[in-house]
């Protein structure tokens, strides 16, 4: 009887050890045999093999990428964030690219389109793509201009779900001959380098995603996970958040130069952007680490243990504060200025086409100790929001880059803005304290500006009560909460906007009348900041008929920039896309902030 | 005992379906979006779009009809399907739950991840309890001696500092320093049992996590195995058995030991659906994608079908174990009858 209790409490135990070692293959047995890579990955700077130049393409061995932010699926048009584009990027490949610097350079296209060559129509409303001969998906079948076509319609049927802009304008795509594809525009596209182009629109096929599209798409999880394409490699297995094996595709059009270098990537994600980092610069256990946003303090330190090296470039990525605009005179925009719908406490129409406090505020602030507190090397104090290539010459705002209380307390007083009750916070003209509610997401380099802000300002009598709002609720575009950027019922917040592509004429668009979101429009709109003049929508229309060549074109888009620096944006640090990569990692050049990092990983080596 | 498990398992039902209601209105209540990691740039129009693809505008009781039937029917006959290579009703395009970040099934993603959970977690369960019985035995029975007084400064430390530390610091020195162990772990390998290296490689991705948290387990079992063999220690029946004359070893393993482990089996198999759940701290700290990763990333995604089915499944677990509990209680002490 004892001994009988005695086993089944055995029994018990033994159910219990027997759940918690299953065999490792159990319930992992999909389509690709990546399990022969574990040896492999953990071979570190020491795993050499021969010379770069000259060999045969994927005799490299295996490339172990760090994406802490693990990609869901590889489908960019499906992606919830940059790491599925990224992950999509090395199979799929557009048209054309952008390079570090933000030039458009072809990839399946045999040349870029212009008006000399006649692949841009004259009325800039078309332009037609011819593709590069002989190419071939990684099935083995040919590249035509209908999977171009295919890859529009895809992502115009509004059921799909498509996560890009880039064919918002796009009236239709046509195929002309096999390799030929127009695009037309419902309007005049100065810029016509949008759809096809960079790694949020690429080219997939017609023959693995047709029936895919709609409300299909979702239930597509092979094709998701194993877009055929293009690139240098493919697929093999794709776990979401988590891992993701490639192989070398056998057809790349480079393989008779030997790219790829590497036979197999791996993309391991999980963890933090610290952890990224360690494994790359102190322990020498991957090859590059994406996105290292780490305090300065920590990374630093990192990179000296001499394993890798820090990869800095900057795009448009310009952390800002923003001031706003919404008119005071009975506006139906002025949503958060109602006692009903602004439970959240902003109250001042004082920026409202107001140079002088916009100056002040910026005046008083201290770039350089901003930048050196919350990113060292991997941020640059700035004083323009569009801080890309010529575009960005303009001189207008260099002054805000030296800190100058004085100059802004003299502003202050000149114009009537005094502390008349000696409370040590200013008034308007009207009377009004100049004490502003101040809100940002919660994130600890965002929290340590408000401090030091608020420490300027009290030096010029303005107070600011600062707040910070979880992330997931700040940029929710379901605007589920108050508290979400784009109802904006506060008076200041700061974040950071950046470009997807680097065209002005739609990063510009954000600043129109018409832009701005309201409870009307359900707070559809990207003029956050509910700046609104005459003189800023006209001069937009006129960039908007500009072509590429244009002279007038980069002064009038320093002008539309000048506008708006003056009311309604100040901005801080131009924020660096930081990325770290093994010393024996070769070819990388520099890194591209305006498209995928691995837009050039066919080229990548590693030395010896 | 038979009647008293089917009954408890048929109250069970109503008992999951009301968590259910509860984590959907909870989930359906808190703010969120699927789309709030795209880029700025990305206008509203199309936000909306993919809120509408995604079936996030449909009304709360529609949704939680629709996962209840996705859940109880069509899920199932899914497994059943899977399992004997059936295929009942339109198997083909039978709709599933699908999480809106990877647009995949999610019951496919959480089968996906169980191996590194339950090799990790699991593994570490199993020492932890190995270790945390013996220590607290011999400590209850050596009670004040130098290995009671060691065990005790052991196991505070292992309960009081938590994992987050322990980790960071076996992640600087074995792997920063010393640069034994990798300090993530790779969930494609598939260990090879004919091949010492392929089975190296598991053992030294394990090692790190495994240590951690078997001495934090261990840590609060042993305490509570001492305080359980202290109060049986002292009972008149051990006096009774030891003045029959029955050898000390006799008297502790079979009648000590067997009324101490009623409370100590009990709390350990409370805890076994806190395997599933996953470590998620140490999951985070050694990259090891499980399924407590996997709920954490899913709600920073917001992704409402993958928390709301990990959730649930966790809730099941709970259930179940409850019930496991509850009948070893039975099995171990025979005062206890059910029927």
């Amino acid at each position: 009887m004892k001994r009988t209790r005695l086993l089944a409490l055995l029994a018990v135990l033994a159910m219990v050890v027997a759940a918690c070692s299953p065999s490792d293959g159990e319930g992992t047995s999909t389509t690709g045999d990546g399990g022969t890579d574990g040896s492999t990955t953990t071979a570190g700077p020491t795993d050499t093999t021969a010379p770069p130049t000259g060999g045969n393409a994927g005799e490299g061995g295996n490339l172990l990428l760090l994406q802490w932010q693990a990609p869901s699926q590889a489908n960019p048009y499906l992606s919830t964030g940059t790491k599925d584009l990224l992950a999509g990027s090395l199979v799929l490949e557009p048209l054309a690219e952008f390079d570090p610097e933000g030039q458009v350079v072809p990839a399946l296209a045999a040349e870029l389109p212009t008006v000399e060559n006649g692949g841009i129509s004259e009325d800039q409303t078309q332009i037609t793509w011819t593709l590069q001969e002989d190419l071939l998906w990684s099935d083995g079948t040919p590249v035509t201009s209908d999977d171009v076509v295919f890859s529009w319609e895809y992502c115009s049927n509004e059921a799909t779900g498509c996560a890009t802009s880039a064919y918002a304008n796009v009236e239709t795509v046509e195929a002309v001959d096999d390799l030929t594809v127009t695009v037309t525009f419902t309007g005049p596209q100065p810029f016509p380098f949008v759809p096809f182009v960079g790694y949020t629109s690429p080219i997939i096929q017609r023959a693995q995603f047709a029936d895919c599209v709609g409300e299909a798409a979702n239930s597509c999880t092979d094709q998701n996970f194993a877009p055929i394409g293009t690139g240098p490699f493919m697929v093999t297995e794709l776990r979401p958040e988590d891992t993701v094996l490639y192989e070398m595709n056998p057809n790349y059009r480079g393989a008779a130069n030997g790219q790829p270098f590497f036979g197999s990537v791996e993309i391991k994600g999980g963890g933090d952007a610290e952890a990224a980092a360690r494994s790359v610069l102190e322990i020498g256990e991957a090859d590059y680490a994406w996105n290292l946003q780490v305090a300065p303090e920590i990374l630093e330190p990192m990179e000296a243990a001499g394993n890798g090296t820090v990869y800095v470039n900057f795009a448009s990525s310009v952390e800002a504060i923003r001031l706003n605009q919404t008119d005071p005179n009975g506006d139906p925009r002025a949503e958060y200025q109602g006692e009903a719908t602004a439970p959240t406490g902003g109250q001042h129409p004082v920026f409202y086409q107001n140079e002088v406090v916009a100056r002040a505020l910026s005046m008083a602030i201290n770039r350089e100790e901003l930048t050196a507190v919350g990113y060292g090397s991997t941020g640059e104090p700035t004083c323009t929001f569009w801080p890309v290539g010529e575009e960005a010459t303009t001189t207008f705002n260099d002054w805000c880059l030296t800190q100058d209380i004085e100059g802004a307390n003299a502003l202050l007083e000149e114009n009537g803005y005094v502390d008349s009750d000696g409370d040590g916070i200013r008034e308007t003209p009207d009377g009004v304290p100049m004490s502003f509610t101040y809100v940002t997401s919660t994130n600890a380099v965002r929290q340590s500006f408000q401090d030091l802000i608020a420490v300027y300002w009290e030096q010029i009598g303005v107070e600011a009560s600062m707040s910070n709002v979880d992330a997931g609720l700040f940029f929710d575009g379901t605007c589920a909460s108050d508290d979400c950027i784009w109802k904006f019922f506060r008076d200041i917040q700061m974040y950071t906007n950046s470009s997807v592509g680097p065209d002005a004429v739609s990063y510009f668009l954000g600043f129109l009348c018409d832009q701005i979101p309201t409870s009307g429009n359900s707070y559809g709109g990207e003029n956050l900041d509910r700046y609104c003049t005459e003189e800023y929508d006209s001069l937009y229309a006129e960039l908007t008929g500009m072509t590429l060549d244009d002279p007038n074109r980069i002064p009038t888009i320093h002008q539309l920039q000048d506008l708006v620096l003056t009311h309604a944006v100040i901005p801080l640090v131009n924020r660096g896309t930081v990325s770290a990569f093994a010393n024996t990692i070769q070819g990388v050049g520099e890194l591209n902030p305006w498209d995928s990092e691995y837009w050039n990983i066919e080229g990548w080596t590693r030395s010896s | 005992m038979g009647r008293y498990i089917v009954r408890r398992t048929l109250f069970a039902i109503p008992t999951l379906i009301v968590i259910s209601l509860i984590i959907f209105a909870i989930l359906d209540l808190a703010p969120g979006d699927p789309t709030s990691q795209l880029p700025l740039t990305i206008p509203q129009e199309i936000r909306e779009q993919i809120r509408e693809s995604l079936g996030l505008n449909d009304p709360f009781m529609v949704k939680w009809v629709k996962w209840m039937q996705l859940m109880f029917i069509n899920e199932p006959l899914n497994i059943i399907d899977s399992i004997f290579n059936t295929c009942i009703g339109d198997c083909e395009s039978r709709a599933r739950i699908i999480s809106w970040s990877s647009r995949a099934p999610a019951l496919d993603i959480i089968w996906q991840r169980l191996p590194q959970t339950l090799w990790v977690l699991g593994v570490a369960f199993v020492f932890g309890i190995l270790i945390a019985i013996p220590v607290g035995v011999v400590s209850a029975y050596k009670q004040y001696s130098a290995f009671d007084n060691v065990g005790t400064f052991v196991t505070m430390v292992g309960y009081s500092v938590p994992v987050f530390f322990t980790g960071i610091v076996a992640i600087l020195v074995f792997s920063v320093w010393l640069g034994w162990f990798p300090s993530f772990y790779t969930t494609t390998h598939v260990v090879d049992w004919t091949s010492w290296d392929s089975v190296w490689f598991q053992i030294e991705q394990m090692i790190m996590p495994v240590t951690v948290l078997s001495l934090f387990n261990a840590a609060a079992l042993s305490r509570f195995t001492r305080a359980s063999m202290l109060d049986n220690l002292n009972e008149d029946y051990v006096r009774t058995a030891r003045s029959k004359g029955l050898r000390e070893n006799r008297v502790v393993f079979t009648h000590v030991m067997r009324n101490s482990m009623i409370p100590v089996v009990t709390l350990i198999a409370l805890q076994v659906p806190g395997i599933f759940a996953g470590a998620i701290i140490t999951e985070q700290i050694f990259r090891i994608n499980g399924l407590g990763q996997l709920l954490i990333i899913s709600i920073g995604q917001s992704d409402v079908p993958m928390v709301q089915t990990l959730t649930f499944m966790f809730a099941v677990l709970i259930v179940f174990f409850n019930l496991v509990a509850d009948v070893t209680y039975g099995v171990l002490d025979p005062r206890i009858r059910y029927d």
